[in-house]
């Protein structure tokens, strides 16, 4: 069913260093050999530490950062010139965003509302009611949080084909998160988008998202369709000397403990005495110890 | 003395400015004012050398006034840090500082002055010391005021004309009871919420407070059409291409009236160079938005970006030029010593001076550049109110219409530079 | 009905397997009866917080077994029993049993022993 569809967003063996101010020493490599492929309808959760280059992998997407190898092809351009048309597909929340200072909100919805078709005023009225803004106040005397509210509502309401979201909900309490999800749903599967969001907060993920990828360094480790990831994804506790099929691969391994992708091989192995299934959370630390 | 005993006693001396570099110098918001200010003294030193000391009080008025608005900046900030009033003489120390870099400023302007022997220059210098002391004042009484530090520098060519109207005694007793009330009121400086909320603002969003208008719902178009050059500075510049016009027009007709002589126009020139150079310094301290600013849908890459800035930055001259062209046949249809050459080099002037503004404004990649930069207001400001001068003494201004053609060629030309420059780091570099 | 289902996200067992194993009970159980309507999957995602393309594959699989039913321009019913759909309650316990029995065992409580202990709580309830 995927194949048939044109992927949205398109990461090809993408590597981005940064330069370091010392000529003779490395660069900082921040994304190394990256691909991932979005298709319309995929919300595709990342995760990674702070540093793994999340923040990144998004700001290539859209042309802020330039990359060094491989290519990008978001909505089928690329990111160093976007078309007028594809920009208008997009939304980006940033972690922190900026913009519009020196305006209201309702001033800056107004003049950000005048370059998108297809604003959608109701979604816009809603959100400004869900998330208690208040439409006359100055934009650069809101919270955090309101901030980073309103570049939500700037970013949806024209409902793109792509969305990129860096830590969107970190600011937001409970409820409005979940009413958040459910409104990212509705965009994804009515409007047939593809959503790339990073956030910390495992729990979030786990119910959102129809894909993980999972980012330690620059470098995918891995990316799999969550009910896959939970139904073959295992901590194993193997005895020693125990050989495990080809097709596992072992993501990774503390003594005799294994994180393996069993890759649906359901077989049972002897010499493995237990294997537990992972929730997001113990992948994350299991990855990263 | 002993070697520890003078080691100690001087120490003691010293103690007070300790950190003083650090404090004054490393804070965007003071140094760009002390910047300014000893760019003045600079500048005043050169126009004395080159023999054009009616120039001097202008310019020297602005480093006091800059001075006296660094030193509330300053101030504002201690009252801002809950920090100031827990450590022990800390306040006092940055007291004792800001009273040195006042008291060094006017020493070192009365004795250039001295030292040129320009004796009548001193008594002009005394109705900036009291602004400046009035603006301390104000900023000590309410946080807020601070905002207002754009009128500072507007109101120095005022001064000068003021200057000659006020007798000197009236300006002494003026700069003692200022300094009495300001001295008070350092006295009882204590935390303030409002200062925390003024210093924030403006350490994160640009210490220019621009307001938010509300209201008007036609200034959106107004704003399309500016855009993206206006999108840093927001909403202020549609109202200020508004308000400016009628204001002008307003003041005209009181002069007119009342026959007092109001420098409109050459207020209106120097407003106008001003908010080109407003408009790049709301750029480069709300750098962080230019992001957001990149992904609207309006312009394909950072090419795109740059041309739609460069072509909006030319409307903006345009409706500048006409502006003050425009205003400048009014003055010349009710005002008999205004002649159409010297409306033709107004409108040229602005022109050049705008897009001089804009093109160098473009450059800039930091404070310290958009400061330096702001260097063209004061030679468009020099330069206009000299041939103001030559327009009262009935000089002929062929001269000047000379010298405008090739600064607008200079203008066309820094443009284009300017646009290259624009985000060659791309486009989150700071 | 739907106070009923909770799921976990964050057990490491797929959310859609955990719906459907809920629903399967609660109709074994007999808190749905056949041709009660089923909420939508709109209406299940929403009160679950969960992504509805779970819930719209905990549906299939219910349909596709036969627990439930779909018709064009109504919402979803729990269909009737027939042979095909019917797991007992003893089947449904299958896995708990033996978790149990393995729990005994390694604890080292025999068969004799359990037994009484699960004639204990039987009576308590």
């Amino acid at each position: 069913m995927e194949s048939e569809q044109q992927p949205i967003l398109r990461f090809n063996h993408v590597s981005k260093t940064f330069a370091v101010k010392d000529k003779l020493a490395a660069g900082h490599t921040v994304l190394s050999d990256l691909s991932i492929t979005l298709y319309p309808g995929m919300v595709v959760g990342l995760l990674g530490q702070n540093g793994a280059g999340k923040s990144t992998l998004m700001r290539c997407a859209l042309g802020i950062i330039d990359i060094d190898q491989g290519d990008i092809l978001t909505l089928g351009e690329t990111p160093a010139a976007l078309s007028i048309q594809a920009k208008e597909r997009i939304g980006y929340v940033p972690q922190q965003p900026f913009g519009y200072e020196g305006f209201t909100i309702d001033k800056a919805l107004e003049l950000h509302r005048s370059f998108y078709p297809n604003w959608d005023m109701t979604l816009e009225q809603d959100w400004l009611e869900r998330f208690d803004l208040d439409v006359t106040q100055a934009v650069q005397k809101l919270s955090v949080g309101q901030r980073q509210s309103l570049a939500l509502i700037m970013a949806m309401a024209y409902r793109p084909s792509l969305l990129l979201l860096d830590e969107p909900v970190a600011s937001l309490d409970p409820i409005a998160r979940r009413k958040f999800m459910s409104d990212l749903f509705d965009l994804a599967l009515d409007s047939g988008s593809a959503v790339l969001f990073s956030s910390h907060i495992t729990s979030d993920l786990e119910r959102v998202a129809s894909h993980v990828a999972l980012i330690k360094k620059g470098q995918l480790v891995l990316f799999k369709e969550i009910d896959a990831l939970r139904e073959e994804v295992k901590l194993l506790s193997i005895n020693d000397g125990t050989t495990l099929p080809s097709s596992y691969k072992i993501l990774s391994q503390t003594g005799l403990n294994m994180l393996v992708d069993t890759q649906g091989d359901s077989a049972v192995i002897t010499g493995v005495q237990s294997a537990k299934a992972v929730n997001l959370e113990q992948l994350f630390m299991e990855l990263h110890r | 003395m002993s070697l520890q005993q003078f080691n100690r006693g001087n120490s003691l001396w010293r103690k007070p400015y300790r950190g003083m570099l650090r404090l004054w110098l490393y804070d965007l918001g003071s140094v760009s004012f002390i910047a300014t200010a000893g760019l003045g003294l600079v500048l005043g030193l050169l126009c004395f050398i080159s023999g054009k000391t009616e120039v001097v009080s202008l310019v020297f008025s602005m480093a006091t006034v800059s001075t006296a608005a660094a030193i509330a900046w300053q101030l504002n900030r201690l009252s801002a840090t809950e920090l100031t009033g827990l450590i022990p003489s800390y306040q006092q120390y940055v007291l004792i500082q800001a009273a040195s870099i006042a008291a060094g400023m006017l020493l070192i302007q009365l004795l250039i002055c001295i030292s040129f022997s320009a004796y009548d220059v001193i008594p002009k210098l005394l109705l900036a010391i009291v602004v400046g002391l009035l603006f301390v004042w104000a900023c000590l009484w309410r946080s807020n005021s601070f905002h207002l530090s754009f009128l500072l520098f507007i109101a120095v060519p005022l001064l000068d004309r003021l200057v000659l109207t006020i007798p000197t005694w009236i300006m002494l007793i003026m700069v003692a009871i200022m300094s009495y009330h300001v001295i008070d009121l350092c006295r009882r400086l204590r935390w303030n919420r409002e200062s925390r909320v003024v210093y924030l603002n403006a350490v994160q969003m640009g210490w220019m407070w621009l307001p938010s208008i509300k209201g008007f719902t036609w200034i959106t178009r107004f704003e399309r059409f500016f855009h993206p050059m206006n999108f840093f500075i927001g909403p202020v510049l549609a109202v200020m291409m508004l308000c400016l016009p009628i204001i002008a027009l307003g003041l005209m007709l009181l002069s007119w009236l009342f026959e007092i002589n109001l420098p409109t126009l050459f207020l209106l020139a120097q407003f106008s160079v001003l908010s080109c150079s407003i408009v790049h310094w709301s750029r480069i301290q709300r750098w962080r938005a230019a992001e957001t600013l990149f992904l609207l849908p309006c312009y394909s890459g950072l090419n795109g970006l740059r041309d739609a800035f460069y072509r909006s930055q030319y409307r903006f001259i345009v409706v500048l030029v006409m502006m003050v062209s425009a205003l400048g046949l009014v003055k010349w249809l009710i005002d008999p010593q205004i002649t159409l050459p010297f409306v033709a080099h107004l409108g040229l002037s602005t022109f050049w001076g705008s897009a001089i503004m804009l093109g160098a404004g473009s450059a800039c990649r930091n404070s310290y550049q958009a400061t330096a930069a702001m260097l063209i207001v004061l030679i468009h400001s020099i330069l206009v109110s000299l041939s103001f001068a030559a327009l009262r003494d009935g000089d002929s201004l062929t001269m000047w219409l000379l010298i405008d053609i090739p600064l607008v060629v200079i203008g066309i030309l820094a443009l284009v530079w300017g646009k290259s420059q624009l985000w060659k780091n791309g486009i989150s570099a700071a | 009905m739907l106070e009923l289902l909770n799921v976990n996200p964050s057990s490491g067992e797929p959310i859609y397997r955990q719906l459907h194993d809920q629903i399967v009970r609660l109709i074994v159980g007999g808190q749905l009866h056949p041709e009660d309507v089923l909420p939508s999957v709109r209406q299940l995602a929403e009160h679950l917080a969960v992504n509805p393309m779970t819930v719209s594959r905990a549906m299939q699989q219910l349909v596709d077994q036969g627990w439930v039913e779909r018709r064009r321009g109504q919402p979803s019913r729990v269909a009737a029993r027939t042979s095909a759909n019917s797991a007992s309650g003893s089947s449904l316990l299958a896995p708990q049993l033996s978790e149990l029995v393995e729990q005994a065992r390694q604890l080292g409580v025999d068969y004799d022993q359990l037994q009484r202990l699960l004639a204990q709580y039987w009576d308590k309830e």
